[in-house]
């Protein structure tokens, strides 16, 4: 019987790289292949991007450059990050978002979680829309439909995202229950809603539901547009819910039976806080998803940043560089996704400890 | 006179067109020590499912110091001091040990967070793993969780005990460490009602087995005369397997 004393020492990252990429004839092949294709990708974006680029505002230099035109997003910075918001009233669009990403960033932190966070990012929502809309303290009146770019998106996300979450647990909690009615009730809606296109929701909000409703009833557009994209929402997100609904076995609720819990003091304190930890990646899914479908307002007349990115690229003389464009309003949806990611990971991490 | 702390009166229970309990009947005086055994499916968990009201009775009724137990409001204030254990354990995993057992303290009997964490200590102590207070369930062994869920049942001050089969789910050299928690409490004069397979347990402190099957009480007797002079035909199989398997 050979003897071992140690544990095997583990290979270093280079013999592991080494030997996952060069394996085989196969491997070997496709590794080299991979590494010339990412070699020209970077070289031709850095030619482009960097090399060849010209940063000044003058589109007559820029049709004379081959490379990038990122004096097209400087001279149009203002349309695309805050659309037809009127001039020299931008600061109020800008001091919403700042106060409203302030709140969320204070609301994510462990010391905050709860009530208070949670008022703190309904208060800021009720400050930007209260700095948006004006007609207080000398401040113009601005129309809802003048709001624009990505504080709007920023606004239409958190909102959806925070009133979509009760409304999913209700409808979550309602496909489980007992009364029949109540079932068919959460399903055929969770159903329906999932069964339609965000577009179409959209248009019955913007265009359709102003017709059926008597002349009094009928909230502004960008209302109705913030609660379709909630309602939308929801029903993704109750399913998500019902999913972690379902993990948590009968005992839990037996247990809190047993200790004399009411049936609300164990869904608050027992059953919702572990459908919660459980659903955390499917969830974090969610919101990217909702962050990204605000964009798709711009078919209802609505221009979040990437409808201020359409209208800014309707000027002839800026068109041609739409790619530059489109490159900077990504990167921001990219930089507010990968936060979202981040928080993700971060909340997985702090409830690892209590899992079965 | 003393009352009787519970009155199980001619309980029926069906689950559809099983017939799970039949005319059970059984009286527990204050700080007896009832075994309830049978062979699987018999009907003892949910016997004693029906008496916390886990499940619902079909006929009959169940009186726990007098109070019938019929989802009234006074049933409830005065299931709190009805404690149980369960097979599963079923702790909070989302909660540490001192949280699982300050819960209900504080949101049910509404006393404060400094004195519902003193009784929670004193009754770690009880079963001897106050140290792991800060623990998650899930970083403790079976052994370790069930002490911790009879624990928790303690920090409700109860009058009387349920156990569902608390050591059926451990690995055996768990069982031990379990029975050794429920044998001290029994001999604190707790009322328990334990549903159990561990027949050496049923010998040294039950006051009275019940053995039951196909969803009636079919025997009541001392531990004594239930292991050495079973009535019917149904127990001396069941015992005769059992036994054999300890032996």
């Amino acid at each position: 019987m050979a003897e071992m004393l140690h544990p095997p020492t583990p290979p270093s990252w280079r013999e592991r790289w080494f030997s996952a990429m060069f394996a085989s004839t196969g491997t070997s092949i496709t590794t080299v292949v991979v590494l010339v294709l990412l070699a020209v990708v970077l070289y031709k974006a850095f030619i482009w991007g960097v090399w060849d680029a010209t940063t000044v505002v003058d589109s007559q230099v820029c049709s004379q450059s081959p490379g990038a035109c990122w004096g097209a997003v400087a001279y149009n910075h203002r349309i695309i990050l805050l659309g037809r918001y009127p001039i020299g009233e931008g600061w109020r669009p800008v001091l919403g978002m700042v106060l409203l990403l302030g709140a969320v960033g204070l609301a994510a932190m462990p010391r905050f979680f709860g009530t208070r966070g949670l008022w703190m990012v309904v208060a800021a929502l009720a400050m930007f829309v209260a700095l948006l809309a004006g007609g207080w303290g000398g401040l113009t009146p601005v129309d809802s439909d003048l709001w624009g770019g990505l504080p709007l998106t920023l606004l239409l996300s958190v909102f959806a995202v925070i009133a979509s979450v009760p409304l999913a647990i209700a409808l979550a909690l309602g496909r489980r229950s007992q009364l029949p009615i109540v079932r068919w009730a959460c399903t055929g809606y969770i159903e329906l809603v999932r069964g339609v296109p965000l577009i179409t929701v959209l248009f019955f909000g913007a265009f359709v539901l102003p017709l059926l409703l008597p002349p009094g009833w009928r909230a502004d557009a960008m209302l109705r547009v913030a609660l379709c994209l909630t309602a939308f929402s929801a029903a993704y997100l109750a399913e998500v819910y019902r999913g972690g609904l379902q993990a948590i076995t009968k005992g839990q609720g037996e247990a809190a039976h047993a200790l004399s819990l009411s049936r609300w003091q164990t869904l608050k304190l027992i059953i919702l806080p572990q459908a919660a930890r459980l659903t955390i990646p499917p969830a974090t899914s969610h919101f990217i998803g909702v962050l990204k479908d605000t964009s798709l307002v711009a078919i209802v007349n609505i221009y979040d940043l990437t409808g201020s990115l359409k209208m800014a690229l309707t000027n002839p003389e800026w068109r041609p560089y739409f790619v530059e464009a489109y490159i900077v309003v990504s990167a921001i949806y990219l930089i507010l996704g990968l936060s979202i990611v981040g928080y993700g990971r971060f909340l997985e991490q702090r409830y690892s400890l209590d899992k079965r | 006179m003393n009352s009787p702390i519970l009155q199980i009166e001619g309980v029926h229970k069906w689950y559809g067109d099983f017939h799970a309990l039949t005319d059970c009947s059984l009286t527990v005086e204050k700080g007896e020590k009832i075994v309830i055994c049978g062979p699987s499916g018999s009907g003892k968990s949910t016997l004693i499912r029906c008496v916390n009201e886990i499940e619902t009775i079909d006929a009959g009724r169940i009186l726990f110091k007098g109070q019938s137990m019929d989802r009234s409001a006074a049933a409830v204030k005065a299931r709190r001091h009805i404690g149980m254990v369960f097979q599963q354990f079923n702790l909070f995993p989302h909660l540490t040990v001192l949280e699982n057992l300050m819960l209900a303290p504080m949101h049910v009997l509404g006393v404060s967070r400094k004195e519902a964490e003193a009784t929670a200590m004193a009754q770690l102590e009880r079963v001897r793993i106050a140290a792991q207070a800060q623990k998650y369930p899930g970083q403790m062994s079976g052994g370790q969780q069930q002490r911790v869920a009879i624990a928790r049942a303690l920090c409700m001050n109860p009058e009387l005990m349920l156990f569902d089969e608390p050591t059926s789910a451990l690995d055996p050299e768990m069982v031990n460490e379990v029975l050794d928690v429920m044998v001290e409490l029994a001999g604190q004069g707790m009322t328990m009602l334990c549903v159990t397979h561990e027949m050496g347990f049923a010998q040294q402190v039950a006051d009275r087995v019940v053995f039951m099957d196909g969803g009636e009480i079919l025997e009541v007797q001392s531990p004594e005369n239930f292991f050495h002079h079973p009535q019917s035909e149904r127990s001396r199989a069941f015992l005769g397997k059992i036994l054999r398997q300890h032996a």
